[in-house]
């Protein structure tokens, strides 16, 4: 199998402005069905955030759902080209221990790749 | 090939009570580096709760993490494993029940938890060390 990131990520990318609300960006993830949306502040890739964040950066720090997500963001992000080969992108996941990577392709963010999406065991509708 | 789901598994979760707040979870979850609460009562696992549950469940819903109790807001339907069950058989139950997290019990206690990850990562690692793809893909 030689699947290209392209073939298996999640795309059109999913994004929340850095002033929307935690609250806002939960639906975001709830309603597409997926686990982090990339944060765009000035028309520009700031970060992205993640389930997680929201839990561990928001609720256990005792912030409220109204305040904005883009401070949750996690910046540095490391990115997969669409047509890299998709154990390119298992690769740097393990190499940087994070589980999803923006999808670059022409110089835009073209979708996000998550190990679900690498992974022939994850449940059929996560794929 | 028989790896089993203590050879994988990551160590027990926190546990909690059903009448902790979602933010107490959401702590333990910070500080002990875990996505998944096990909810026990007198003993007895009544469910679990994940960072994902939180923010479907709590955030999402404009519910208040204070005063939201995990056991309000818990999945009581438990798919659950064995130290000694079969790697296959939990990435079986991972695909038929949907779940990406399974508890494993021994005697009635949680002593790990196995996640979607560990499951990924462990068939990657058979993989990179030239093991055959197709065999563990059948199975």
């Amino acid at each position: 199998m030689n699947a290209k990131v392209r073939d298996v990520m999640t795309p059109g990318p999913i994004g929340v402005d850095y002033y929307q609300s935690i609250g806002t960006a939960a639906r975001t993830m709830r309603d597409w069905g997926v686990g982090a949306v990339l944060v765009v502040s000035d028309q520009a890739l700031y970060g992205l955030v993640t389930d997680r964040d929201l839990v561990v950066r928001a609720v256990a720090e005792s912030k409220g759902p109204d305040e904005p997500v883009g401070p949750l963001s996690s910046r540095d992000l490391v990115g997969v080209h669409a047509d890299d080969d998709a154990e390119v992108a298992m690769a740097l996941m393990r190499e940087h221990a994070v589980r999803r990577l923006p999808v670059l392709e022409d110089g835009q963010v073209a979708g996000i790749v998550s190990v679900g999406d690498l992974d022939p065991l994850a449940p059929p509708d996560e794929l | 090939m028989t790896r089993k789901v203590r050879d994988i598994m990551s160590a027990a979760p926190a546990c909690m009570a059903p009448t902790e707040s979602v933010s107490a979870a959401a702590k333990a979850m910070k500080e002990c580096g875990v996505g998944t609460v096990l909810v026990v009562s007198g003993g007895r696992l009544e469910g679990l709760v994940t960072d994902r549950d939180i923010t479907v469940r709590v955030l999402a819903e404009n519910r208040d993490p204070l005063t939201t109790r995990l056991g309000d807001i818990c999945t009581a339907e438990l798919a659950l494993l064995s130290p000694d069950d079969d790697v296959r058989y939990a990435a079986r139950l991972v695909r038929e029940r949907a779940v990406r997290r399974l508890p494993v019990i021994a005697d009635g206690i949680p002593v790990g938890m196995v996640s979607v990850g560990d499951l990924a990562l462990d068939q990657d690692e058979f993989n990179s060390s030239g093991r055959n793809r197709a065999r563990l893909n059948s199975s």
